[in-house]
């Protein structure tokens, strides 16, 4: 399985450690993400598709919300975007099915990429989900 | 090269449904954050200054030395200065964390000039906010929690306040407090 992560830091500090770190001056006004993966591409990019050779199918996904502890994030606030023939089915994971593909033999790609930007800091911790993604045909 | 650790290849017989699932793993990583400004931030020490003046009718007594005569006057009044601005002796603070409620201290030593002092709990403060108060109702800090879980956005004003019972032998009589604000 592979894996997207978020880490948030603030805009204009770079990375914030994890650890314990100590800085004066006024709060920064906003967070910066960064996105990583395991696959190598070290963006939150992950590369999609889809072969088939019994026309169109519908592509959807289904997970809870984000958790740590009590806390959560809702599917909502990672959006995902598309640049190939495979795109995502919707424009976060708070999926919407959709038709992919035509009839007769399809072979898609695509890479997805995963971006997180809340306009407000969550409470600290380390959410995670699994998000199932589904290509079926009648 | 990528993985493809979650593929899936899905035969279906001819007219029946067909499907194929692969899952992803997501996670975001939210550090502990807390913040924590008396003042006007950075490393600027703001200060809170208090000058005594005799009372009525010699409420302009100027500090600098002079004569006067006459009984003397049975009362006194304070003059209570800050260096932020707002000349009130008041200070604008504030907490942000997205890791829950927090304890606020502070340690210091009496203020002293030369061999005299003037006892932290002499120093009264009063925050204008509840919800974030000052560690005590003195200078004399006793730890105090505030907050609560998730993420604090407080803010208030700590007015600090001298109001002795007896005047102190002359002088200028200085501390530095340091606060801190902690969260296991």
């Amino acid at each position: 399985m592979n894996n997207v992560t978020f880490t948030a830091g603030f805009t204009g500090l770079g990375a914030l450690p994890i650890s314990d770190a100590v800085f004066s001056g006024a709060i920064p006004s906003s967070a910066s993400i960064t996105a990583g993966d395991d696959n190598g591409a070290s963006d939150g990019q992950i590369p999609v598709q889809l072969w088939t050779n019994n026309g169109s199918a519908t592509l959807d996904c289904s997970g809870a919300d984000l958790t740590s502890g009590s806390n959560t994030i809702p599917k909502s606030d990672i959006s995902v975007s598309s640049s190939g023939t495979l795109a995502h089915p919707g424009t976060s994971l708070a999926c919407v099915g959709a038709l992919r593909g035509s009839s007769g033999v399809n072979d898609l790609n695509d890479t997805w990429t995963y971006a997180y930007a809340p306009t407000t800091l969550p409470a600290a911790g380390d959410y995670q989900t699994t998000i199932t993604y589904t290509a079926s045909q009648p | 090269m990528p993985s493809h650790a979650a593929s899936v290849i899905s035969v279906g017989g001819t007219g029946a449904a067909v499907s194929a699932q692969a899952r992803l793993g997501v996670s975001v990583r939210i550090p502990r954050i807390l913040y924590f400004r008396i003042g006007s931030g950075g490393a600027a020490v703001d200060s809170v200054d208090f000058t005594v003046r005799l009372a009525n009718p010699l409420r302009r007594l100027d500090v600098v030395d002079q004569p006067y005569g006459g009984a003397l006057p049975p009362r006194y009044t304070m003059i209570d200065g800050d260096s932020v601005g707002t000349s009130n002796g008041s200070l604008p603070v504030q907490v942000w964390t997205n890791n829950g409620s927090f304890v606020i201290d502070c340690t210091g030593a009496a203020l002293s000039a030369g061999a005299n002092t003037i006892p932290l709990t002499d120093i009264s403060v009063r925050s204008s906010s509840g919800a974030l108060p000052h560690p005590g109702s003195s200078a004399s800090c006793t730890p105090t929690s505030a907050g609560h879980s998730g993420t604090n956005a407080l803010s208030a004003n700590w007015r600090y306040r001298y109001r002795p019972p007896t005047l102190p032998p002359a002088g200028d009589y200085a501390t530095v407090l340091t606060y801190t604000v902690s969260q296991p």
